[in-house]
Parts: C-alpha cells; structure tokens; sequence
C-alpha cells in the first residue's frame, strides 16, 4: 500500500476532526477510497469519513484492508507537517509508515493497533427537514447558546433554522431565515435538544467544509454532513430527552 | 439470559437479611440460570468473575470509576463526587445518574450476563500501556446500555463491592436444593468446593453431571484444596487423649503454610487462603520442580526464613520481605527460605485425603527426595508426654511455635477446623525488654560466608551461689563483618581442649573457651528450653530458661568480667517479671 496526499492541512484538520469524538479507529483502505465509521464510548455520537481515492496524488494499494490507528499518536505525525507538505502513507505489517515530504524527508513509523471488528450499523431515520448552512453561522450560534446552558433545541419550521437554549443566566435564540441558507427543505416542523459539548466537539469540523448539511427530525438523532471536494465527513448525534 | 435478572435477584436479595430467604432467592436464579452460564452467574453473584485463586481482580479504582460514569452519563467528575459524598455508595450514584440521564444512546441493546461478563473479563485482564483508558472505556460502554439498577451492580463489582453479604456456604446450599432438589447430599456439595475452592465449578458439574458428578467430584491439582485447620489445646496428657493416646508431633514452624501443586513441570503454590504465591517463592519452585518425584503432586508443608549462616530459623515477619511484585530474585537471595513438607493429599492420580495422616506422611516421603532446602516436619511419634514435652520446648528453642499434634489415623479434612489436629503453642511468654550481659563459653564452626570464622557463640549467665557459668543461647546474629573476621583473634587464646569445669552445658560445642568475653546481647523472649542449663529445673522440672531469637547488640563488654554478667537469679526474676498468659488467636 502506498498514499500520496498532497496537502497535511487537509488530513490535519479531518483527522482532527474525527479525532475530537473518538480516540481509536479501524481505518478502511478501499479500492474507492478511504473510509472510517466509529461511535463514541457513550454510543451518544457517531462519525463516518469517506475520502475518494481520486483526491490522492497515488493511491495504490494491493488488497483492501483495515488499519488500526490511535488517533492521538497519528495527530502528533501529521501536526508535525507544514501545511502544504506532501504526506505519504505506507503499510509495514506491524506499523504504518508515514512521511512528510518537505524540505525534508521525515519518515515516522507508528505501531497499528487491534481494534476488533465490530460492525457500526448508521440507523436509518427519515427526516422531515434537511438544510445546508455555512458551518460558521452554525458554529457562532452554539457558542452563543453556551453563555446561558450545556444544550440546545435546534428547531426549524417553513421560516428557517433556530437554536435556542434557556437556564438559570437567561436565554437565548439564534434564527437564520430560509433564504439565507444555501438549501432548505423542510415537510414540517421539527425539534430536538442535543449536547452543547458533543455538537462543539462536531462543529470543529467547520474548518473543512463550505457547508454543512443538517438533517433534523422530532425527538431523533440529528445528523451533520460536512462536504468538500472528496471528501464527507458525517455526524450522528442523539439527542437528549426534553425537561419539563 | 439478561443482566437484568440476575440484578432483580440481587435487590431482593439486598432487602433481606434473612439466610433462608437468601438461600431460596439463589435457588430461584441458579434454576433458571442456562446450564452455560451457571458458572458465570455465580462467580458474579459472588462479586467476582473468577475463584479467588486465579489471581485475576476487576480492580478498578473509585477515580476510574467516576471517570467512566462522567463519559457515559456527561456529567462533571466533580458532580459524580458531590453526589457519592451525598450517597456514600458509588453504586447508588451510578444508579442516580442513570435514572436521570437525560442524554440517549444511539445504540441501545439490552446486557446480556453473557455480555456484562465478557467486558468485566477484558476490563480485568487489560495490563500495560493504555490499559488505564481502556479500562474506562469498557465501563463507560457498559454503563451507556445499562438500566439504572444494572448500572449499581456493574459499578459495585468493578469496585469489589457488592455488599450482597452471600456467604459461600449459603451459595453451596442453593446450588445443593437448586441442582439436587433436596438439602440431604449438602456434605457432598462441601467437600467437592474443599477440593477446589471453586464454587463455579461445583456448580458446573452439578449443573451437568447432577449427583453422580458430584459424588465423584476430584481433586483437579492447579485448583487448590481448602486447607485443613487445627484446634488449640493447652496441656499435652489432654491433647494426646483427644487424639487417640498415641499421635504424630511435628515442631510446628514460624513460617507460611504452602499447599504446593505440581502438575508434571509446572508448580502453583498456594497460601492458607487461597492465594497464588508462586511468584514469591521461586527457589521453592525450582526445589519442588527436582525433588518431588511423582508426575503430578499436592503436598503441604511450611515455607520458614533461615539465617544460612548460623542456619536458625527466623520468625515469621522475614517472610514479609517475601512479599513484594519486584525484585524477587534479590529478596530471594537475602532472605533465604527452607521448606518444611508434611502433608500429601494427592498423587499421581490418587486422592489421599481419606488415607490416615501417617500413611499420607509416608507416601509423602516417598516421593520426594530430600535435601537441606526442602525437606520434612521434625516429627516424633509418641504416647509419652513428657517426651513430647522436651520436644516442644526444643521446638520453641529452635524457632518454631509450638508442637502440631496429629491423630495417626485422622484423614485429611479439608476446609474444616477439627480435632484430628490440635496445635500446642505455649501459653506464655515473657518478653525481653532490656539486653543482658553473657559470657561466651564455647563456639559453632560456621557455614558459608563463616567459613573461616564461627558461625554461633555458646552464651552462659553467671550463677552467683555456685559459682558457675549456667548456658542460655546460642548467638549468631546481630554480628557485623568487621565482628565476625575478628572472632578467631579474640577468643583463641581463651580456647580450651575440653568444656571448662565452670561452665554447665548440655549442649556439645565445636570449640569451648575458658569463660572470659562478656557480650551484650537482646532477645525477643525468655523462654522455657530443654538444652540449656540456665536455672534448670528452677521454673520447671527438666528444663531451663533460654533466650529465643537472641541477638548481639554490638557491644563487646571487655570492662567486665565474667563474674559481671548477668546472673542466674536476675534471669529467673525477669522472666517471672514478664511472664503473661498468651491471649487465644485464631492463627
């Protein structure tokens, strides 16, 4: 096996991004590309990536196979690459090699892991309302939110999009209309509460993606997909019960 | 079969105090409990997921368990501690975070026992790097799918806690009414857990073998044989009538009761309760290992700390130095240790426990071959009590505690506490609490590193009236290096061909010195001894007194003479002074 991928800030800030939820994935080398699915320990939160193999400058490979990657150690690698570094990823039975080609050849070899194989099934929910927005807008509005509470309502009716939170400090409520967001379907009006902590820890993903796409449902998970070229990285986020 | 309900058993189990009700509520869950899981189910009803003996703990510390509950329930590690100082049980907190956990999984699937026990088994066998936050996540895994009741009982055995107050012999009845339908083969269901100290197991074999498994339940060497106990009694002439007028005395030693396993190469040893301790004992291994000579072997004995120099036997405490996870090599050099064997409940095959205890003791002879590490109890056979007498007291003399008094023909009652074994210790003692002055008479040609010097000073107090030098112990320790290479030079030009006619001795020495040196020595106790002259026959009839475990103090005393040291008649009033009666142990 042999990757070549010509730009670490992209790897760094994906793999920073799955990084935040979970700390050790089954990394899948595929003919198509590359693919991980892994759930947070509390199974509160689920991440899935998939980068085509044709945003690699090589991609080639003898057999599909997993890697067993500790997340932690495999961000200490690639943070040590300056952004446009080219990165090269070669497996070695027991570790993968991974080279930072700058002014420099770097080579480090990190040891794979035994990660099992349990199969995380992604549950299939119909959702009544399905919006792309800009990630910052989205971003900006749960750290307002987390001046007055740890979770949110996320809401959206025919007018558009709100985030809303109320605690002991007061309350707040974030509204983008419907026009300025970059798609907006919505069959009927939804809510449901989530985690401030789990969906910052999501939005970080912001740095990758020119949108994100929300999918949002009555009392169901909500589900995050951040595209850019080659690649999409989704989030499965279930909620928490509504107080009253 | 869910998790669920073997915790609904357990909470009403929790609710009563009541045995009987115990009793039924276990048969209850071991009825409905598949034949697979039996095993599993008991070990966790007992609050762990293997017998004792295996070594392996789920140990996991209160900081990692509130680690795991702040993941799996988002709540603060700080709040997690507030509450448990509100609750006082870790296991109610995990169940009050889980009733109010507001924050849903996207998996949910129910615990299975199969499950629960499966990820308590990785929990407690993850070891090295990382194993801390594995461990974490495990439980916090387990914890995210686990009702709030469930969620108290998985909390309580990570942190060995269950406090469901299940005694083993209650676990032994419900599996006896559970899997044989009446209470009448309960002596049955006993002696198969003495063999092996393995309620999963009985409960296995009861669960798929019934009664005629049961009945012929066996000794599985590796599976250690709960241990056979002794009574305590006082006087001799009482003890030999308990026993049948005739019995085996063994010096009963200051050391570690071991029950060593050897199934062809490989030995287990096992303490008193249970526990594996072979690491500790690697030169008893390697003994047990080449001179035991049958295939596979259970035998008992007792693992006592010598002085390879002056070869005394050491108390008991040395033996801590034994326990310790580094280092053992080292330890094992320092603190040498002698095997004394006495017991053999299982040979090739054959189960001896019914076989009468000298018959045993003969074929424990049999198979081993001895030599100076690993060797037998010092044992006498005898119907005389004055005899067994004179042998207690040069038991004491030597270090040992007392006498172990078997009947000839008792068989090996494991896990009991019976009267085919009474222990004679003595029921006195009367400390030392001030060093003495002694002259040294005499001297021991020494062992290994005392080679070329001596290896123990004959010691004697002055008796005034007659003006005689009356013994009381033989001295080895407490000397430096620097002491020991001057010992020649100082006493060879007081060395004599034969004992000085002022000096009193039973004792045979290697050399003897006209009486002349007074050393300062301290001790641990004066004690009753048959071998040294010391006031014989002034405390009782045919012994003297004696100085047990004595020491030099580093004092060489040149500005006294011989005449100075302390007299017969100050030894007979400190251990008048001291003596206190022994108050009753269960040791």
């Amino acid at each position: 096996m042999r990757l070549v991928f010509p730009e670490a800030k992209i790897l760094r800030n994906v793999f920073g991004a799955v990084g935040n939820l979970v700390d050790e994935v089954r990394l899948e080398v595929k003919e198509s590309g590359l693919h991980l699915r892994a759930m947070d320990p509390a199974h509160v939160a689920l991440v899935d990536l998939e980068m085509k193999k044709e945003i690699f400058e090589e991609y080639e490979i003898d057999e599909e196979k997993a890697l067993g990657i500790d997340l932690d150690k495999f961000l200490t690698v690639i943070k040590r690459a300056k952004s446009k570094d080219t990165m090269i990823f070669e497996d070695k039975e027991e570790y993968l090699r991974v080279t930072i080609e700058g002014t420099a050849t770097r080579s480090f070899d990190l040891p794979l892991i035994d990660v099992g194989e349990e199969e995380v099934r992604v549950p299939e929910l119909d959702y009544p309302c399905v919006m792309e927005i800009d990630p910052e807008a989205f971003e900006a509005g749960i750290k307002d939110v987390k001046t007055v509470s740890d979770h949110a309502t996320l809401s959206a009716s025919e007018d558009g999009f709100s985030m809303k939170a109320m605690g002991d400090l007061g309350s707040v409520e974030i509204f983008i209309e419907k026009n300025k967001m970059l798609t907006f379907d919505v069959s009927e009006p939804a809510k449901s509460m989530f985690s401030i902590e789990y969906l910052e820890d999501i939005l970080k993903a912001s740095k990758i993606a020119d949108s994100v796409k929300i999918y949002l449902g009555n009392n169901i998970p909500v589900k995050l997909e951040f595209l850019a070229p080659g690649i999409k990285l989704t989030y499965i986020l279930a909620p928490r019960i509504e107080e009253e | 079969m869910n998790y669920n309900e073997i915790v609904e058993v357990y909470e009403k189990i929790e609710a009563t105090s009541s045995r009987i009700k115990m009793t039924n509520l276990l048969v209850g869950l071991f009825t409905k409990t598949p034949k697979e899981l039996i095993d599993k189910v008991v070990y966790l009803t007992q609050g762990k997921i293997y017998p004792d003996y295996y070594g392996i703990e789920l140990g996991i510390a209160e900081k990692m368990a509130i680690k795991a509950m702040s993941i799996a329930y988002g709540v603060g590690t700080k709040d997690i501690e507030r509450l448990l100082g509100k609750l006082g049980d870790l296991g109610l907190v995990a169940q009050e975070l889980a009733s109010r956990k507001k924050q849903m999984s996207l998996f949910y699937k129910p615990l299975t026992v199969q499950r629960v026990y499966e990820i308590f088994d990785k929990i407690a066998k993850a070891t090295g790097e990382g194993s801390q936050d594995l461990k974490i996540r495990l439980l916090s895994g387990l914890l995210a799918d686990a009702k709030p009741k469930e969620a108290k009982y998985i909390i309580r055995t990570v942190t060995g806690n269950m406090r469901l107050g299940i005694a083993d012999m209650t676990i032994l009845d419900a599996l006896a009414i559970a899997f044989l339908k009446t209470k009448k083969y309960r002596d049955v269901v006993e002696r198969a857990y003495n063999l092996s100290n393995d309620l999963g197991d009985v409960a296995r074999t009861l669960a798929y073998e019934g009664l005629e498994g049961i009945k012929k339940y066996k000794i599985k060497p590796g599976k250690p044989i709960r241990m056979m106990l002794a009574q305590r009694m006082e006087n001799v002439r009482e003890i030999l009538l308990k026993v049948g007028g005739k019995a085996a005395c063994e010096w009963k030693y200051d050391g570690e009761r071991v029950q060593i396993h050897k199934i062809n190469d490989e030995i287990i040893l096992y303490s008193r309760r249970a526990e594996n301790i072979t690491e500790q004992y690697p030169d008893v291994c390697e003994l047990a290992k080449t001179s035991i000579k049958a295939e596979e072997a259970v035998v008992e004995g007792e693992i006592v700390a010598y002085n390879p120099e002056t070869l005394e036997l050491l108390p008991f405490q040395e033996l801590m130095h034994r326990r310790r996870k580094y280092g053992i090599e080292e330890a094992m050099k320092k603190y040498p240790v002698i095997t004394f064997l006495f017991d053999a409940l299982y040979v090739d095959g054959e189960d001896l426990t019914q076989k009468p205890f000298i018959e045993r003791r003969r074929k424990l002879e049999e198979i081993v071959s001895k030599n100076d590490k690993f060797t037998f109890s010092n044992m006498i056979i005898s119907d005389n009590p004055e005899e067994i007498e004179k042998f207690f007291y040069e038991a004491l003399e030597n270090g040992c505690e007392g006498l172990m008094i078997k009947a000839l023909d008792g068989v090996y009652q494991a896990g009991a506490r019976g009267w085919l074994w009474i222990k004679l210790k003595k029921s006195y003692e009367s400390k030392i609490i001030e060093p003495i002055d002694v002259v040294v008479v005499g001297a021991f040609f020494g062992k290994g590193r005392r080679a070329k010097t001596y290896g123990a000073l004959l010691a004697a107090v002055y008796n005034k009236e007659k003006d005689i030098f009356e013994t009381i112990c033989k001295v080895g320790s407490g000397f430096t290096d620097k002491d020991l290479e001057k010992l020649p030079e100082i006493f060879d030009k007081y060395r004599i061909k034969k004992r000085h006619a002022r000096v009193v001795s039973e004792l045979e020495a290697d050399v003897w010195f006209t009486p002349s040196v007074v050393i300062e020595i301290i001790g641990d106790e004066l004690t009753l001894s048959p071998v040294h002259t010391c006031a014989y026959g002034v405390i009782r009839e045919g012994v003297g007194i004696a100085v047990r475990f004595p020491r030099f103090t580093g004092r060489w005393r040149f500005d006294k003479a011989p005449e100075d040291a302390t007299t017969t008649k100050e030894i007979i009033e400190m251990y008048k002074a001291q003596l206190k009666r022994i108050e009753e142990s269960s040791s």
